[in-house]
């Protein structure tokens, strides 16, 4: 398949006039897409001034000079835009490449018209995600039937990234007109990065539990591993269980109860809305970026101990995952927050509405629940989000990147403000894990060892 | 320019006529005078012509660039930019303002979340400046503190750098209250214990070594000021 563009489609968001061209609905006599340059102007000047002088000054090879500048003002005025009748076709050397991987992206373009095209500019709409190593723009002559062939290579980022139609110029040989297009490429056109999940340090949850067996210690007795309580024996307790300690010291049976071990079921809900895309700096990864990246860690390292894990977005947008188990599962999770649009590298224009999204998440929401919000705080009402998900009952522990940087006032006072929110949340008795530089893990470990005591 | 036009048009449509029918030419009495006249006519056009390149806009197209990646903000941008903002007006003012009262705001629940004083106390600090030992930040966000020298001076620049030297030194102080250094009611309040009553003597001598405190450390910004 391959992607073509001549005068009859050149331009996208082009009207379609009565002769099938497109025509610029407040200019209907040029056609859309053809801009003059305005290099020629003042040609008229070129034959008009020599002429005056010649005819004042009574110098009649002054006059045959202004011939001269009536031959360069109609050659200007009469070189009409070239007819653009081109096909493009794109190839990436990996469409499915794992994060970092270098792509080669090759975009082939031939001319299919009739004439010679002596001024044609290409410019591929690379994906705004991805940053590209060398120029992704041609300049080119091409002759009838010849290809151009421009290569570049990107950097392979978590989502999936669809290219933008190529941007065309092609110039008449004078240079006063050229003809804007843009012109969908055949090929592959996206490109899709999914990274592995990868299990972090193990996750410490809060006590929120469901009835099935897992590893969240709990306040109920039972089976387990950690000392709870002793109770009265009763008939059909396990041997092991009872306490023979006592029962040689007083005669009477006993049972040893432990702390129950249960599985919880966990929503981890990133906060990818468009005041959440927050860098340091321009080098640096996005806070909904390292949001991700936490959520890639939590949910392999959950479903590996036996959680029930869900996913959601706080973003325009239905993204949503039920919560569940098993290789299947992970294979959901992992795709969802790879490629789902709500979660992409750049944010959307999409209209959001946050107090309907928490309506709805909450009915949503199991109701024995925890949430994970992965969230960089970046205005109140994220801290309100997780105060009130924490207070309907479904324990929140905050993950929060740090995306303030301390350069400029400004940046110190949101830096500030961000502490604040940390302060709040905690004196309210949410976990907030605040995720500076250090790798995850790290900072978990440190969280957890905090938190147990 | 319909009439003018239509005389142009009216005059090479003659021209052509004239190549046919050469006795029509004879109609035009070719004397020095209109001859001169359609030389200045062809000069004047001309230079008009000319002019009219001179200013004319030279389109191109513009490309963009797809080869840089998407930038997002850093958190505070948009602070910078008004804090960078000069001018007068009404509108400047009046966000000028409204930042104020959010540098404001942010203090007390800084000093809150630091559990450094009472609930009750925390606008009483920032109203006489004792949350810090910076004189600028004390007289920016409080309500009776004098201007220190260094504001003095910057207002005699205009009241957009008093604002701006006024943000910056609050913000830095802010910051140090967060960290937890420098913070002027520390000492203060570790000597008498953050819940513990006062007495009236107590107060007005706290007072008043605050206030010497900052007239000295206000000498020094001044100093310092003078000698950068």
């Amino acid at each position: 398949m391959s992607g073509r563009g001549s005068d009859s489609r050149a331009s996208s968001d082009g009207s379609t006039g009565a002769n099938g061209r497109n025509v610029d609905p407040l200019n209907p006599i040029r056609p859309r897409g053809v801009v003059p340059t305005g290099r020629w102007t003042g040609m008229a000047a070129l034959a008009l001034v020599p002429v005056g002088l010649g005819v004042l000054l009574r110098h009649p090879p002054l006059v045959l000079v202004g011939a001269l500048g009536v031959a360069f003002a109609a050659y200007a005025r009469g070189d009409a835009a070239p007819d653009l009748d081109v096909t493009i076709e794109r190839d990436l050397s990996d469409p499915t490449p794992d994060p970092g991987d270098e792509v080669t992206v090759t975009l082939r373009v031939r001319n299919d018209g009739d004439g010679v095209l002596p001024d044609l500019r290409l410019v591929d709409g690379v994906p705004a995600a991805l940053a590209t190593g060398a120029p992704a723009r041609l300049g080119t002559a091409l002759r009838p039937g010849r290809t151009a062939t421009l290569t570049y290579r990107v950097t392979a980022v978590r989502g999936a990234h669809d290219w933008d139609p190529v941007h065309v110029l092609a110039r008449n040989p004078s240079g006063s007109r050229e003809r804007d297009a843009r012109i969908d490429a055949g090929g592959t056109t996206t490109l899709r990065c999914t990274p592995e999940l990868e299990a972090s340090a193990s996750l410490p949850l809060r006590g929120l539990t469901t009835v099935y067996s897992g590893r969240v210690p709990t306040d109920v007795g039972g089976a387990g591993i950690e000392f709870h309580s002793t109770r009265e024996y009763r008939h059909g307790d396990p041997a092991k269980r009872v306490n023979w300690a006592r029962y040689a010291r007083t005669g009477e049976l006993s049972t040893l109860a432990f702390r129950e071990e249960r599985a919880a079921t966990v929503v981890v809900c990133i906060d990818a809305r468009e005041g959440a895309y927050l860098a340091p700096d321009a080098e640096s990864p996005n806070a909904v970026e390292r949001s991700v990246e936490a959520a890639s860690q939590a949910v392999p390292a959950l479903l590996d101990s036996g959680d029930r894990v869900g996913v959601a977005a706080f973003a325009p947008g239905d993204c949503r995952l039920d919560p569940g188990v098993g290789d299947e599962h992970a294979a959901r999770a992992r795709k969802l927050l790879a490629t789902h649009p709500a979660l992409a590298p750049t944010p959307t224009d999409e209209r959001f509405l946050p107090t309907t999204w928490v309506r709805r998440f909450r009915r949503w929401l199991p109701a024995d629940a925890q949430v994970l919000f992965c969230t960089p705080l970046p205005d109140d009402y994220a801290a309100t989000v997780a105060r009130r998900l924490d207070a309907y009952g479904h324990a929140v522990t905050v993950i929060s990147p740090d995306a303030t940087a301390d350069d400029t006032p400004g940046h110190r006072l949101a830096g500030v403000e961000r502490a604040n929110r940390v302060s709040r949340l905690r004196s309210a008795g949410i976990r907030v894990l605040d995720w500076g530089e250090e790798p995850l893990a790290t900072e978990l470990e440190r969280a957890a060892a905090r938190w147990s005591r | 320019m319909r009439a003018s036009a239509a005389l142009g048009v009216a005059a090479v449509a003659f021209g052509f006529v004239v190549v046919v029918q050469r006795g029509l030419a004879g109609l035009f009495d070719l004397t020095y005078v209109f001859v001169t006249g359609a030389g200045v006519l062809a000069l004047v056009q001309g230079l008009r012509y000319a002019n009219e390149a001179r200013t004319a806009e030279h389109r191109a197209t513009e490309t963009g660039d797809p080869e840089d990646r998407y930038e997002v903000p850093v958190p505070g941008d948009a602070d910078d930019e008004l804090i960078a903002r000069r001018g007068f007006s009404r509108a400047s003012v009046k966000r000028r303002r409204e930042f104020h009262r959010r540098l404001r705001r942010v203090a007390e629940e800084t000093l809150r979340a630091r559990g450094d004083y009472a609930d009750g106390d925390v606008a009483d600090a920032v109203d006489d400046g004792a949350w810090t030992d910076d004189p600028v930040a004390a007289w920016f966000l409080g309500t009776d503190v004098p201007a220190p020298r260094a504001a003095r001076l910057r207002r005699l620049l205009g009241s957009d750098a008093e604002f701006r030297f006024g943000v910056a030194r609050t913000v830095d102080a802010l910051a140090a209250v967060r960290s937890g250094a420098g913070v002027e009611a520390s000492g203060a309040e570790d000597e008498a214990g953050p819940d513990r009553p006062r007495t009236a003597a107590e107060r007005v001598v706290a007072t008043a070594r605050r206030a010497g405190q900052r007239r000295i450390a206000s000498a020094r910004d001044a100093f310092a000021e003078v000698r950068r």
